[in-house]
């Protein structure tokens, strides 16, 4: 007997009597204005949001710091100076200094944004970069993680889909905050008109 | 070791045990304020520990289901009985990939097997990437939270640790240098991998995808670098459908840290382009937990360490003090009713105050089954000697009114004694605390003539 048919016939032996699955019709958190409280959390989780009215250009919503190695997806960012076809293989993402990308939705609850790591051919510089300039449509920012499933179930999902929430960070030594951990050390979300 | 013992050599240094109570405490205040800006906190906590109980009730169906689609994504699926049995595949797996370096993120599951000692015999360079982690690993001791492992240790340790493992200035104490450091240090081994194990903190059996969670984004860097992903899952960490996710996802870090979100919450759906991933479903001694009724809700745990930063004993003892891998009250009854003989004092270390079930973001009755233990633990004849004398003076005691009543009296009388009669080393429960003033009639005594004054 394989190990597979025995955990299954263990489980079969001690599982209880079926507990019916919850209906989940409770009232969700919402706000009369996500796109404030979207700002609002991203910033106490360590991140940046600005708000691009439209008609005006994005490079001023945005701080790249000069010499920096620019990777973007996003055309408008005019910094740009990586070009992904020069790029071999994922260890080559760890020279890279600000990584940028539109995402799919936001969540003003949490503060986080939702991609599907497929900007670029190597995902690693999602979390190799030293700093993240995303972009988000203002009819993409959500209430809550209920709203942001729903949307996920209808997305075609890749290897890997991550909410992320502010830059990279630990409470590790002494509970104090350090923002930059292993992934990114700061996070820019620019918010634009649809 | 048994807990009181191992306590009071914590203890015996009376700021280290008062910092690090504070420090657990202040962590328990951030979860209050993120649990009550919710309104629909206690309805999420409701639906999770039906979900929980849910699923447990399936897990069959849904272990499957999770197997089915996972597999139709790609993901190649181990079934371990044991921890031995979980450490030989993935040596098999690590071996058959030429594996050198290994780079972990947190799991818990592969400290209950004893993953790393197991691979660094054979030769593999085990590198835990989690800074509270690497901070355990390289001061050889083992996590003494599940959240935050290095809890228990001071920045000043902290710096004399990476100035001797890592040439760090000496005397460089803050937090933000430190970190850097590691990070740079981490980085470098990140890019020397060969293959990255992370745990699983949810499996969605609908889609066949697993989550991991992490703050620092090192389960993410450790599966987009090499090319070979393993992930080692308690067979308990399935749910049903995708939409579960938004239930936990807020419970889980608003419990553990204050969060609102963890930073990363990282879906993987399948192997990128060009790799492997493996997920090793592990039983472990879970079917025999899920058999005993009692304690079968322990089994909902989603491992955000609110039960020990709430609990006034495990924040005055740390997590050292407790024999089980899981410290705190999850873990007291997680390590007896695996092994009921090697921690049976661990449900002791518990004052019944029943906080850890107040705070339990799937509603697991903590202290019920902290109390069931012990009462599985003394039918097994498996009390210390001291505790079975004394259960059996206060059997005694309690079913003879004479003897209660005499007993009752001398009790008052001694608690006048002078201090030093009372407060000495014969008295465990005198130490730190003050007993209370002794009433100066019994209840009894109290109750009648009361009732002769009302001329019953």
């Amino acid at each position: 007997m394989s190990s597979r048919d025995k955990i299954l016939a263990s489980i079969r032996e001690n599982q209880p009597e079926n507990v019916p699955a919850p209906a989940v019709d409770f009232k969700k958190i919402t706000f009369e204005d996500t796109i404030n409280e979207f700002s609002k959390t991203l910033e106490a989780v360590g991140g940046m949001a600005r708000i691009v009215p439209r008609n005006e250009k994005l490079e001023n919503y945005y701080e790249i710091s000069p010499d920096a190695k620019v990777l973007s997806a996003i055309t408008e960012i005019e910094n740009r100076n990586v070009e992904p076809e020069n790029i071999e293989n994922e260890h080559d993402m760890k020279d890279i200094d600000y990584a940028c990308f539109d995402v799919e939705l936001a969540v003003a609850e949490n503060g986080s944004f939702l991609t599907h790591c497929e900007d670029f051919k190597f995902r690693s510089v999602y979390f190799l970069a030293q700093h993240l300039i995303v972009r988000v449509k203002k009819s993409k920012i959500l209430n809550n993680m209920h709203e942001a499933y729903a949307e996920l179930a209808k997305m075609k999902r890749g290897p890997l889909t991550a909410f992320i929430s502010g830059p990279s960070k630990t409470t590790d030594i002494e509970q104090c905050l350090v923002i930059g951990a292993h992934g990114a050390r700061s996070l820019q979300v620019l918010i634009v008109e649809d | 070791m048994n807990h009181p013992d191992a306590a009071a050599k914590y203890i015996a240094d009376k700021d280290r045990a008062r910092w690090h109570d504070k420090s657990l405490w202040f962590v328990r205040q951030k979860r209050d304020k993120m649990a009550s800006s919710l309104p629909e906190w206690e309805e999420l906590r409701d639906a999770a520990s039906k979900i929980k109980a849910h699923m447990i009730s399936n897990m069959e169906q849904y272990l499957l289901e999770f197997e089915k689609n996972a597999q139709a994504n790609g993901i190649k699926i181990h079934w371990a009985m044991d921890a031995k049995e979980h450490n030989e595949i993935v040596h098999s797996l690590l071996k058959s990939h030429d594996v050198k370096k290994l780079v972990k993120s947190k799991s818990m599951l592969t400290e209950e097997c004893h993953l790393n000692p197991y691979l660094e015999e054979r030769g593999i360079e085990v590198v835990d990437t989690d800074l509270g982690e690497r901070i355990v690993q390289l001061r050889e001791e083992r996590p003494s939270h599940i959240v935050m492992p290095a809890i228990h240790t001071k920045r000043e340790e902290i710096s004399d640790l990476f100035h001797e493992k890592m040439g760090t200035e000496k005397g460089n104490i803050d937090p933000d240098y430190l970190t850097y450091q590691a990070r740079m240090d981490l980085r470098e081994r990140f890019l020397a991998s060969d293959a990255g194990l992370t745990g699983v903190n949810f499996a969605v059996a609908e889609t066949g995808s697993i989550v991991v969670c992490t703050n620092e984004g090192n389960a993410d860097l450790g599966t987009s670098l090499p090319k070979l992903h393993i992930a080692s899952m308690g067979m308990e960490k399935i749910i049903p459908k995708m939409s579960d996710l938004a239930i936990f996802t807020r419970l889980l870090a608003r419990s553990a840290t204050g969060q609102p979100i963890t930073t990363y919450t990282s879906q993987f759906n399948g192997p990128r382009e060009g790799g492997e991933m493996h997920v090793v479903i592990v039983n472990n001694g879970r079917t025999e937990v899920m058999g005993q009724p009692e304690f079968r809700r322990s089994l909902s745990c989603i491992r955000c360490g609110a039960c020990m930063n709430t609990c006034p004993v495990y924040r005055r003892s740390g997590g050292h003090s407790y024999s089980y891998i899981v410290p705190g009250p999850i873990g007291s009854i997680l390590g007896p009713s695996r092994n009921s003989k090697e921690h049976s004092s661990l449900p002791f270390a518990c004052t019944l105050c029943a906080s850890c079930t107040n705070v339990c973001p799937v509603k697991i009755d903590l202290h019920d089954e902290l109390l069931a233990m012990r009462k599985k633990i003394a039918a097994k004849n498996e009390l210390p000697i001291s505790k079975r004398l004394a259960m059996k003076v206060a059997g005694k005691v309690f079913s003879s009114p004479t003897l209660y009543k005499v007993a009752g009296k001398f009790a008052r009388k001694a608690l006048k004694m002078p201090r030093f009669m009372i407060y000495n080393q014969f008295n465990d429960w005198g130490k730190d605390r003050d007993l209370p003033e002794p009433p100066k009639k019994s209840f009894k005594e109290m109750m009648q003539e009361r009732n002769k004054e009302n001329g019953k």
